[in-house]
């Protein structure tokens, strides 16, 4: 999935786009009202999904790096805002601001130690420092809680007639759309334009000037900030942080969604974030066979897509086409 | 001193242990690029089938593990053929996602069909230590030690020296000069993931009388199978007894000098810090900077 | 031309594989009939993951009580139970989803669960959000009950906490065992910690002292490092937090390294499945449960006998079975009282309703904390042998 290098559009369609996507937003921020509110809880978990493979995408899609270690950055934005809460006692604007601050420095470390390598070998120095961040939150009492995580971390009050899980859903929202238009922005500009060259081929992006550590390191930090902006709703949505927030699982979900929806897409990461967490909520009715059910999906699709599903009208129209000249499909095994 | 003895020699021995659980897996990436996810699972079925094989059919020790790995092959063979196969080529993010498929489907289905009663495979091997000059050692564990270096020099030897070791060496450093010279390269993908998939149910039936056999055992041991082959370097064998080595042995000193918690801890900063100063462990091919 | 014409019928192929199970899946949701008659009840466990074994042990359990009860005719007037089971993964994230949906879409009167401590921490503000109560019976971190969180009106536990086993714990080391220096080897996980500290208040408060205490990773199978160093130590007792599957691996390193001090376990050290996993490395283990299989009284009795008759492939019930199954017998009961299926009205009944169980007789104090028999038992000849049954009132 290049992104297109000339984005010249129309102004009177760039004007409706405008206008039909702020419909959406204010749909969406409307939406509450009338969804019910379990349906309401798992979207609001796809919003945080989202939110973190938007930031996953900055080098797994654009700079077409293995990047395994979402989990660390997410957890390090949640307990930072679990901690402030809890101890300090800010508000929640100070506690969220903070968050993203802090995972935007810790990015900066991790990026700069991860991106050393290259690889499998960046793709475990990820794993590895996320399971260092894991065990460090299991055995600094003092600090997070150990174990026993963090309990009761407050939701805010927006304007303080809004409850809580409203205002989450605001917040979520507003930085969700700002996430998809910094993506946007950021895929357009010479940096965006950077990290695809580095994807393509980081030999040749270097010898024609490109600092690539410095570009790989911006889209590792840029995805640090998202995380943490993330992992700060989750903790004051979900009210308790302990230290599976740093598992594997977490980061490998995120991954899932990024190239199941598409990489280096701006909508894979939303079509996925949203897949990663509907599938499997709504697969609770398949009870036991609700994880292999899901598997099977996940095969399926990066076999057939291993573009992702944003690559699926291309693939509809390109049967579609096949189909009008009339060309019968061979029998036999489907291999 | 009676202290760092004993654990130097636990260490050394898990150490042999370690090298074996990760041998599938670096096997799998040295030669296909793949990193399978699901090796944990390979080796739990490694396990179970050898379980089932002794304990309701009764056979004997031996002849069940390499049943059991007769079986896990033809399940590796299985998951090449149905999938990995078709996205050869592909980035490592697409091959390693799909394995991640594999091993939510391997062991959920195993927990369903097995009701998740962790079990325990009985050890041909007398229970009681062996004490040399102070030092205790269960038979069982010597033996998954000296086991894990015979298979890991026999899987050397094959790779190197016979003919379909020959052709999976070809196949992988150049797919159309082997098929040029009829080598099937299908084939030849589908049977050496099959093999990286025997090593891993090998490891499973010989470690599981020293270990409990439950469907989740594979994926609780993922993590250090990583920790080993990215020490030792991706794809070599070599490197795999080495990472085993120092994996055994930095556990045993941490927890006796340092701190039990911290012992897990230590073993990932340790292939952070392995990794600046060798970026392609300590014996990898040197990784492309692409 | 062929190939790729191939490619293609196979990805409409998968396509539509794709589309059947995701419609078949939102329609399974929405098709569900809504029986009037029949009184929901809810349960969170971890159905996969690495708990996988205790969460379909914690189902088995809490399907057979509500079986039980529909077999005798149902309550309230001859109204069935259904039983609504979601995985909670041992999750925070993942319980309170599935609390959410057994909340909201399946309409539960009540939730057995959860298992974990982390995850019925993360569930009980969404309890008091939409006000439904929740007994657990496996979640021991004393907090949940005796501390200050957000939702603790709305969770009952049948189990006593990990501060009212301590002093037992404590008092048996030091008069049965005759100890003073105690090391520690538990689960790096908020039971094992809390455990743990809790162990340690009540034996320095008797004088003993715990020089070494070593935390192990969950899941972890190389436990020769830590007994390694604990036995150069030379203490006068080993203390042992920790499942069956991390329990039984630790006893066996323990015979392995010629251990022959006194072994005391928390957890899982008297259960069937430890016994049958450590075998010989499991005699003379002594252990604090809080049940046994061995309990003896008619209603035990014709607890496990129901379990065997059952599941006669399983092993016998531990505490992920006893436990589920009173707490479940716990909510039933307190329905009937309630004369209700009113959530509130649960709730209030919850706090006066009194259950005989297999370990003495369940009733809530005003923090919500039940307070039946626990046992000392030791391991002999395969069996777990109850020593002294000790009151946690």
């Amino acid at each position: 999935m290049k992104p297109r290098a000339m984005n010249y559009v129309k102004p009177t369609r760039r004007r409706t786009g405008t206008i039909l996507s702020l419909a959406a937003l204010g749909l969406a921020a409307l939406a509450p009202n009338v969804l019910d509110s379990y349906t309401r809880h798992v979207l609001m978990l796809a919003m945080i999904n989202i939110i973190l493979g938007l930031g996953l995408n900055f080098t797994l899609g654009y700079v077409g790096q293995p990047n395994f270690g979402q989990a660390a950055l997410f957890g390090f934005g949640a307990y930072t805002s679990a901690i402030l809460a809890m101890k300090m006692h800010v508000s929640f604007l100070v506690s969220i601001v903070a968050a993203g601050l802090v995972t935007l420095m810790a990015g900066y470390v991790l990026g700069y130690i991860s991106l050393q390598l290259r690889g499998a070998y960046f793709c475990m120095v990820t794993i590895a420092l996320g399971q260092a961040l894991l065990l460090m939150a299991s055995n600094l009492l003092r600090l997070t809680g150990g174990p026993m995580g963090l309990a009761g971390i407050p939701g805010p009050k927006l304007a303080g007639l809004l409850s809580s899980t409203y205002s989450l859903w605001l917040v979520a929202l507003g930085l969700l759309a700002l996430m998809l238009l910094v993506t946007r922005l950021l895929e357009r500009s010479v940096m965006g334009r950077a990290w695809v060259a580095i994807r393509e081929s980081e030999t040749l992006a270097r010898s024609t000037g490109v600092d690539t550590f410095h570009y790989a390191l911006l889209a590792y930090v840029a995805g640090a900030l998202f995380a943490g902006l993330g992992g700060s709703l989750y903790a004051h949505y979900v009210g308790f942080v302990d230290p599976s927030i740093f598992a594997f699982s977490w980061s490998s979900m995120s991954v899932v969604a990024v190239v199941i929806g598409g990489r280096g897409t701006i909508w894979g990461p939303v079509i996925g974030g949203l897949l990663v967490t509907l599938l499997p909520e709504y697969l609770r009715v398949a009870a036991l066979w609700r994880l292999p059910m899901f598997g099977l999906v996940l095969i399926l699709i990066i076999t057939f897509m291993p573009d992702g599903l944003v690559a699926l009208p291309r693939l509809l129209a390109q049967v579609r086409s096949r189909g009008k000249t009339g060309v019968a499909l061979p029998g036999g095994g489907g291999d | 001193m009676g202290q760092l003895a004993q654990q130097l020699l636990n260490g050394v021995v898990m150490g042999g242990i370690y090298a074996l659980s990760a041998l599938g897996l670096t096997m799998v990436y040295g030669m296909m690029n793949i990193v399978n996810v699901a090796h944990g699972e390979l080796y739990m079925l490694g396990a179970l089938f050898t379980y089932y094989l002794t304990s309701t059919l009764g056979l004997p020790y031996l002849p069940s593990v390499l049943a059991a790995l007769v079986l896990v092959a033809l399940i590796g063979g299985a998951m090449e053929r149905s999938s990995l196969r078709r996205i050869r080529g592909q980035t490592m993010v697409v091959t390693t996602l799909v394995t991640l498929g594999w091993s939510l489907i391997l062991q959920n289905v195993s927990l369903i069909l097995t009701g998740g009663i962790p079990r325990y495979i009985t050890s041909p091997f007398p229970e009681t230590s062996l004490v040399l000059g102070g030092l205790q050692i269960a038979p069982s564990r010597l033996f998954a030690a000296l086991a894990a270096g015979a298979v890991i020099v026999l899987t050397h030897l094959f790779l190197q020296k016979t003919v379909l070791g020959n052709a999976m060496r070809a196949s992988f450093q150049d797919k159309d000069a082997a098929s040029l010279v009829g080598i099937n390269v299908g084939l030849i993908y589908m049977l050496t993931f099959a093999l990286g998939a025997a090593l891993a149910a090998l490891s499973g039936g010989l470690l599981g009388t020293i270990s409990y056999v439950d469907p989740s055992m594979g994926a609780k041991g993922l993590m250090k199978s990583f920790v080993v082959v990215t020490i030792g370097g991706m794809g070599s064998f070599i490197g795999a007894i080495f990472g085993g080595l120092i994996l055994g042995i930095v556990e045993a000193l941490a927890a006796a000098y340092i701190s039990s918690a911290y012992k897990d801890f230590i073993g990932f900063i340790m292939v952070v810090v392995i990794l600046l100063f060798l970026p392609s462990g300590l014996f990898g091919k040197r990784e492309r900077y692409a | 031309m062929i190939g790729s014409k191939h490619v293609l019928r196979s990805r409409v192929l998968v396509l539509a594989l794709l589309l059947v199970i995701v419609s078949a899946s939102l329609a399974g949701c929405s098709s569900k009939k809504a029986n009037d008659e029949a009184i929901k009840i809810g349960v969170i466990a971890p159905m996969t993951g690495p708990q996988q074994f205790e969460g379909q042990t914690e189902v088995d359990a809490v399907r057979m009580a509500v079986d039980e009860v529909n077999k005798a005719g149902g309550i309230l007037g001859g109204r069935m139970i259904t039983l609504v089971a979601e995985d909670d993964g041992a999750q925070p994230a993942q319980g309170a989803s599935a609390v959410e949906k057994l909340i909201t879409k399946d309409k539960v009167v009540a939730i057995q669960g959860a298992q974990w401590s982390s995850v019925s921490k993360a569930v009980m503000p969404i309890l008091e959000k939409y006000g439904v109560p929740a007994v657990t019976a496996i979640s021991t971190a004393p907090d949940i009950t005796e501390g200050n969180l957000p939702g603790k009106d709305w969770i009952f536990r049948v189990i006593p906490h990990d501060g009212l086993v301590a002093s037992a714990i404590a008092e048996f080391i030091k008069t049965n065992l005759k100890a003073t220096k105690v090391d520690v080897l538990a689960v790096n996980d908020d039971w094992g910690r809390q455990s743990t500290a809790a162990v340690k208040a009540e034996l320095e408060k008797r004088g003993g002292t715990l020089p070494k205490i070593e935390y192990y990773t969950g899941g972890e199978t190389n436990f020769l490092p830590q007994l390694t160093a604990i036995k150069n130590d030379n203490p006068d007792a080993l203390f042992l937090v920790g499942q069956s599957q991390d329990g039984s691996m630790i006893v066996k390193q323990l015979k392995e390294l010629k251990w022959s001090k006194p072994v005391i376990g928390l957890g899982a050290f008297a259960s069937d499945t430890f016994i049958s996993l450590a075998k010989d490395a499991a005699e003379g283990v002594y252990s604090l449960a809080q049940y046994v299989d061995s309990v003896d009284s008619p209603i035990n009795k014709s607890f496990v006998n129901a379990w065997k008759t059952r599941y006669p492939k399983s092993l016998l019930p531990d505490k992920y079975a006893w436990g589920p199954y009173t707490a479940t017998k716990v909510i039933i009961e307190a329905i009937k009282k309630a004369g209700s299926t009113d959530p509130k009205k649960i709730q209030e009944a919850l706090k006066s309703v009194t259950y005989d169980g297999a370990t003495g007789k369940i009733a809530f104090d005003a923090k919500h904390q039940a307070h039946p028999d626990v046992y000392i038992t030791v391991i002999k000849n395969g069996k777990a042998v109850i020593q002294t049954p000790i009151s946690t009132k």
